[in-house]
């Protein structure tokens, strides 16, 4: 409590500046003598003012409207839920049987998908190109997802030396992988549960005391930032190891966020953020939002802000800022779209995140023929992102594109050739992993969970 | 038809209630429509993010559920933003499994951790330094300066003396004004 600071030469005490703003901001608490006083003295008035402006300029700054329109679901909730009770009456057991039938349809339809799609075939005849599209997509991705079966290690994780890539980026491969597996339909998920949960004890194995996933080096937020986003997008919070694991990795993950709101390789060496690895940071932190992470929000907003300081007048990104990227412009636009898009998803400011996004889109366009799998992967999820998961025709060129290129026989059937730029980097597993992450956005089915 | 709509668009909050307290459906969707925007508003502002449409139906649908006992006497809006706050307290704490995953963040009422103090004041906005309040502030400030509820209002919605509301709501725009005028002067 502000304590009353002058005194009238009428005697009367000037009121609280606690009081003055309840005065402004017309909570109804005053008394009238109290009123009259702060309109009538200079100093009281001269606070009121103050405050007014304030308050004026904080609801001049507040998004006006967030769209809102439930009045449709709302009333048909209400219908479902007075009508059971309805049936009920009537004759209780048999309201349970519709919806029996209807549960057990559901799993047999879940069963169809995915990796039983290839062994199976049960959407066979479909003459609708749209669904024929999802299927190939699935045997696609089944194929894949069974090569990475056969490549992981004993110890959960994926070798990169063995696939022509580099040791050091052992845990992003893997990291990679087990995102790859995350966002697979349920179906193919509980099929490769047992792969799945070696590639988290081995994530979490590799974690230190810092909480930061695989050895200290200068790429070392790459090894983290994915490890981190696959360990949230596997859903396995209500696993007490893996639980903590996250809470560690998010610490670090914060710790590591520089001044400027982005995230660059070791903090302690360079001070300047970057593209590609503020975009995996924030990959995590968008997963650990929509798993219902508390407090997570700030350091999210001040790392979406700071990709949206890179944007160029064209569209562009920069790399560590605006113009300065030459050969991997359109990957940057990509990333950049993706975690602009990922914050408007995923957060509340809408406008002027989402204006970025939409140039960098534009700019886009018709680089989806493209053959670095890094681009295709942020370019199928930026527009994923944008879409809300379901298919669009760029996202088609994307994904066929990628299924134009897949091994289809032999011992590397599934795989993909490492022939991009990045190729020598992360080899076949980065290559396969990346077209399978591609081939899994914007699928056109709404997804649950992950992007 | 049209005339019997247009009677409801002109009945109060109280009327409406009254009339589906007696199973007029027409009168809770005049209800919903009225006050989904602000409310929608309201979970945004507090940070509710991509769940704010799902509570928005939650709330509405259990002002429904309550419809026998909502008293003519008590303030409809009032009433509803009561609803409001169970519902995102019911929200929060089936997400508080994974809130304890970001251990210690609350453990001093801050909203951002102590040793993200450099970064105060830094590029803030007005929507960042809402975002920085503490919890218990941050939902006076949005139920005062946004939803323009009245201290007594605020104080019957939250459980909490009309003096801590007034205590609270001061803290809070001090506390903003004062990171936004510190940022100001840097730039």
């Amino acid at each position: 409590m502000q304590p009353a600071e002058k005194i009238k030469a009428d005697g009367a005490r000037c009121p609280s500046e606690e009081d003055i703003l309840a005065l402004v901001m017309d909570a109804g608490v005053l008394e009238e003598p109290m009123r009259l006083h702060i309109e009538s003295c200079p100093h009281c008035a001269k606070k009121a003012a103050d405050w007014r402006s304030f308050v004026r300029e904080m609801k001049a700054d507040a998004p006006e409207t967030f769209p809102c329109n439930v009045t449709a679901k709302v009333m048909s909730a209400i219908e479902a839920e007075e009508n059971p009770g309805k049936a009920k009456n009537r004759s209780g057991r048999l309201v349970t049987f519709p919806a029996v039938i209807r549960a057990v349809a559901a799993v047999l339809a879940a069963l169809f998908t995915g990796i039983i799609l290839t062994k199976v075939f049960m959407l066979a005849g479909e003459s609708n190109k749209k669904m024929s599209d999802s299927v190939s997509n699935g045997v696609t991705v089944g194929s894949a997802l069974e090569w990475l079966v056969s490549a992981q290690e004993k110890n959960g994780s994926w070798d990169p030396v063995k696939w022509g890539g580099k040791k050091e980026y052992e845990v992003s491969l893997t990291g990679m992988a087990l995102l790859a597996f995350a966002r697979s339909n349920n179906g193919t998920r509980d099929l490769h549960h047992k792969q799945l949960m070696k590639a988290v004890d081995y994530l979490i194995l590799s974690q230190d005391e810092s909480g930061r996933f695989g050895a200290a080096f200068d790429g070392q937020m790459y090894n983290h930032g994915i490890a981190t986003a696959a360990l949230l997008e596997a859903d396995l919070l209500e696993n007490e190891r893996v639980r903590e694991s996250v809470a560690r990795a998010l610490k670090f993950t914060l710790s590591q966020q520089l001044e400027s709101g982005g995230w660059g390789y070791d903090r302690s060496v360079d001070k300047r953020a970057n593209m590609s690895v503020t975009a995996w940071q924030l990959t995590g932190l968008f997963a650990a939002i929509k798993s219902g992470v508390n407090n997570i929000e700030y350091p999210t907003v001040r790392g979406v802000n700071w990709v949206r300081s890179m944007l160029e007048p064209g569209g562009g990104f920069g790399y560590q800022m605006p113009g300065d990227s030459v050969s991997s412009n359109q990957t940057l636009t990509a990333m950049g779209a993706y975690c602009l898009l990922g914050g408007v998803k995923n957060l509340r400011e809408m406008r002027l995140w989402g204006v970025g996004a939409k140039a960098a889109l534009d700019k886009m366009a018709g680089t989806a023929e493209q053959s670095d799998y890094y681009h295709n992967y942020f370019l199928a999820a930026a527009l994923s992102e944008k879409t809300g998961g379901v298919r669009t025709p760029e996202i088609t060129i994307v994904h066929d594109q990628m299924k134009n290129r897949m091994i289809r026989s032999g011992a590397l059937a599934g795989s993909w050739e490492p022939d991009d730029k990045w190729g020598s980097v992360g080899g076949r597993l980065y290559a396969t992993i990346m077209a399978t992450l591609s081939l899994e956005s914007g699928t056109g089915i709404p997804q649950d969970k992950g992007s | 038809m049209s005339q019997k709509k247009c009677k409801l668009t002109e009945m109060t909050d109280v009327e409406l209630m009254i009339l589906t307290g007696g199973g007029n459906r027409n009168a809770f969707s005049e209800i919903v429509n009225r006050h989904q925007q602000p409310l929608m508003n309201f979970f945004c502002r507090l940070g509710v993010n991509r769940d704010a449409e799902d509570l928005v139906q939650d709330t509405f649908v259990r002002l429904y559920k309550y419809k026998d006992r909502y008293k003519p006497e008590a303030k409809f809006t009032t009433f509803l933003y009561l609803l409001a706050r169970q519902v995102r307290v019911d929200y929060i704490r089936k997400g508080a499994r994974q809130s304890e995953i970001v251990e210690g963040f609350e453990s001093s009422g801050e909203a951002v951790p102590a040793e993200y103090d450099r970064f105060r004041g830094l590029g803030a906005d007005m929507e960042e330094s809402l975002l920085r309040l503490p919890e218990t502030m941050r939902e006076v400030l949005v139920l005062s300066v946004y939803q323009g509820f009245k201290y007594a209002e605020i104080s019957e919605m939250l459980g909490v003396p009309v003096g801590t509301v007034k205590s609270r709501v001061f803290t809070a725009l001090q506390k903003m004004r004062e990171e936004l005028n510190a940022a100001r002067r840097k730039n």
